[in-house]
């Protein structure tokens, strides 16, 4: 349509289309500390040419899509470093809950004398040497009712500690236990809830593909979360509308389809240290998310530490026990050779301990030098023994691998979080909202509003002129 | 590259965060002079300060062993040189029973000698915190037997029921001490009560000859015990040698110690506040950057 009316009409649609990006740019704004949403632009576009006498003309402008700044790469990104990062938090927390419960700290505010004597070490390292120290003591006050006395207390504090420390590490795992079995739960939550959106973007875009922003990013948000539990890749589904697929790989390199298009193809269960999932259900190789963190961390991390507390327990009961035997008992109860067991043999008291052999003196301390010089004993496993080098050494040693598991976990954590934030900043540099951006925007479209309105008011004038002025007197 | 305005308050937050974790860990570094607490702050200083602390309790140990070596030894030493003070005195009667001429002096001179007699039975069976300190390892056993009595109450002769072992107290990894009296002392120290009881009887007969004849013995016991003060000296100086090796080995152990658990309180004070200087920073260049906007100008 050409000629004045055309050109008014021209001018309508115009302001529609300007309209149309003001209030786009008014949702960016609201949007702006929205993470999970992604910025969205007009795609402006003729109505259509008609052949006129003058050629061909445009039918007007018009606002034809809404379309969304999205990278599907950063965006895959971002859930791939999430997944790993998630996985790395989660050990770093268990290995921090496990350090807190051995309780192996360093307090040099404690010690009030160089020789350390009043050194307030609480953990099992302190209660070891304290053992030793106590028989050697003993050793050189066999008849002190008073050293028995203090003898007897400090190996209970001993097999206290080690028991307690061991309960501690089992409440951390199965804590982890508890918190992968709850984490399978929302995921598979998330996974209906990914299936159900699909079907929603599906349902909207049959007609216009790339339409259902606001799905789509509620989409991307549920991905995301998702990625927090488990590792996973999204794959485009060609016969779905903007849908996705979400697979997992099992331990070929195989895909095993979680979602497909609308559908949960099977959802996800723990047993184990196996997390299975698919239809029919099969055991995923996950390499990232919470749920294998805490696997990790509780059939690695805290397993070594709890093995390593059964090998010390173990050979302190061995040990003890055979130095111990010339005198016609048993010091720590025989059957209890693990960190969760060890106890001091019943009937075991300041009265029953003794020195040396039934037969020895009363000042004899055979006996119980041999169990104090246990302390300097180097054992090794390769000659049968269940640990290696002395107590001291064995257990430090177990303290010092245990701290450079949970130092590395820190610097993963510290290494994929940069990573992680690098990725981000490089997808908000594509999808996030810039409050500067949006407002010189908003400035462009207010400006193109009114220089439409202008062109509207001339041709008002000018149909003025000719329907008010002209042949008028 | 395009940056997003959450892009900004997100990088500051990260910033701000990080500056804050480490103010906050030389804070208490410099507040505690410790530069690690736990195992993951450096997991492999962690487990040789462990390993020196064991250390250091077991050389605290070996002291106080050396302490309680230290106290029988000279518990021992003290004893035995009451009782050569007895013998001392008894050589003295011996010269002077030797040169008596009336039956009154060989008789107060034997009443003398049986007094010196109960005298070192009593010191022979000193307890030393409630064991009996000449009985070797037979600590609770009397060592010289006192009831071996003639009519009047005189002892007639002294056996020792204490064993020939000795106690030995561990002052290091891999040396111990012996720090009582040796089976030749003890038994030797029954044989000089025997000796002095031979003495009283012999002056009693009121013969100087016989008198005389008890010399001898007395001597070879006055040897004995002098050997035995001898040895005790020596192994006290053995036992304050090894106190101070001891001594010298912790203090280098806490410098061990210090070198890996200790924060260098200069270098600590000095990133402390280059810390709270960038803490500042970031916290006023964000304030700037963060409340301004296109916003303020259009």
């Amino acid at each position: 349509m050409s000629g004045l009316f055309g050109a008014l009409s021209n001018g309508i649609k115009a302001l529609n289309a300007q309209s149309r990006a003001i209030e786009t740019a008014g949702r960016n704004l609201a949007n702006v500390n929205n993470p999970n949403y992604a910025r969205q632009r007009i795609v402006y576009g003729d109505r259509g040419t008609v052949q006129t006498p003058l050629g061909a003309q445009s039918l007007g402008l018009e606002a034809k899509q809404i379309e969304q700044m999205r990278d599907f790469l950063l965006d895959r990104q971002v859930v791939r470093e999430n997944s790993l990062k998630s996985s790395y938090e989660t050990q770093q927390a268990a290995y921090q809950k496990a350090q807190a419960g051995l309780g192996q700290s360093i307090d040099r505010a404690g010690e009030t004398d160089t020789t350390g004597a009043a050194g307030s070490g609480s953990g099992i390292s302190e209660s070891l040497s304290d053992f030793f120290n106590s028989f050697q003591s003993f050793a050189a006050r066999p008849t002190d009712p008073g050293e028995k006395q203090t003898l007897i207390q400090k190996a209970g504090v001993l097999t206290d500690r080690i028991q307690i420390t061991d309960n501690r590490l089992a409440e951390v795992q199965s804590d982890l236990t508890f918190q992968a079995s709850a984490d399978v739960d929302d995921a598979n939550r998330i996974l209906s809830s990914i299936a159900e959106l699909n079907a929603q973007i599906g349902r909207f875009e049959i007609n216009a593909p790339g339409t259902a922003v606001d799905l789509r990013d509620q989409r991307q948000a549920q991905l995301e979360e998702l990625s927090k539990k488990i590792s996973f890749e999204t794959q485009p589904d060609p016969a779905g509308s903007g849908q996705i697929n979400v697979l997992a790989r099992d331990g070929s390199g195989n895909p095993v389809v979680l979602v497909n298009l609308a559908t949960v193809a099977g959802p996800l269960s723990l047993s184990g240290a196996t997390i299975s999932g698919g239809t029919p259900s099969t055991a995923l190789n996950v390499t990232g998310g919470s749920i294998k963190g805490a696997i990790i961390a509780r059939d690695t991390g805290v397993q070594d530490l709890r093995d390593n507390l059964d090998a010390l327990a173990s050979q302190l009961v061995t040990s003890v026990n055979a130095a111990y035997a010339p005198s016609g008992g048993t010091f720590f109860n025989a059957a209890g050779v693990t960190a969760g067991t060890i106890s001091l043999a019943t009937g075991l008291n300041a009265t029953t301990l003794k020195a040396t052999t039934p037969t020895g003196a009363a000042g004899d301390n055979n006996i119980a030098k041999a169990v104090a010089n246990l302390a300097n004993t180097s054992f090794s496993t390769s000659g049968g023994d269940a640990i290696d080098g002395t107590f001291s050494q064995f257990y430090s040693t177990t303290v010092a691998n245990f701290g450079q598991t949970l130092s590395t976990t820190n610097s993963r954590v510290t290494e994929q979080t940069n990573i992680e934030n690098l990725v981000r900043t490089q997808r908000d540099g594509v999808s996030g909202v810039s409050l500067d951006e949006e407002m010189t925007d908003l400035m462009k479209y207010q400006r193109s509003f009114q220089a439409s309105s202008r062109v509207i008011q001339v041709i008002d004038e000018l149909l003025d002129t000719i329907v008010n002025r002209l042949g008028v007197g | 590259m395009r940056i997003a305005t959450n892009t900004a308050s997100e990088a500051v937050l990260a910033q701000l965060t990080k500056l804050s974790q480490r103010q906050s860990m030389l804070q208490t570094q410099a507040a505690t002079g410790q530069r690690i607490f736990q195992p993951e702050d450096d997991p492999a200083a962690v487990g040789r300060i462990l390993g020196l602390e064991t250390e250091r309790r077991q050389i605290t140990q070996f002291q106080s062993n050396a302490t309680r070596a230290l106290e029988v030894s000279q518990s021992s030493y003290a004893g035995i040189n009451e009782m050569k003070k007895i013998s001392d005195r008894a050589g003295e009667l011996v010269t002077l029973g030797a040169g008596a001429s009336s039956p009154d002096a060989f008789k107060a001179y034997a009443k003398e000698v049986n007094q010196l007699i109960e005298q070192a039975v009593q010191l022979g069976n000193t307890k030393f915190r409630n064991d009996y300190l000449f009985a070797g390892t037979a600590v609770t056993t009397q060592p010289y037997d006192d009831t071996n009595r003639d009519a009047n109450g005189n002892l007639l002769a002294v056996t020792y029921a204490g064993n020939t072992s000795q106690g030995t107290v561990q002052l290091s990894e891999y040396s111990s001490i012996a720090p009582g009296t040796t089976s030749a002392t003890n038994t030797g120290m029954g044989g000089f009560i025997n000796n002095l009881i031979a003495l009283r009887d012999a002056l009693n007969t009121g013969s100087s000859a016989t008198v005389s004849a008890a010399q001898p013995a007395l001597e070879t016991s006055e040897n004995l015990l002098v050997n035995a003060l001898s040895e005790h000296g020596a192994i006290e100086l053995r036992i304050e040698v090894n106190k101070k090796q001891q001594e010298t080995r912790a203090q280098n152990i806490e410098t061990l110690v210090s070198q890996d658990a200790d924060s260098d309180l200069a270098t600590t004070v000095v990133r402390l506040s280059q810390t709270a200087t960038a803490y500042e920073a970031a916290l006023s260049s964000a304030t700037k950057i963060l409340q301004m906007s296109l916003l303020d100008y259009i």
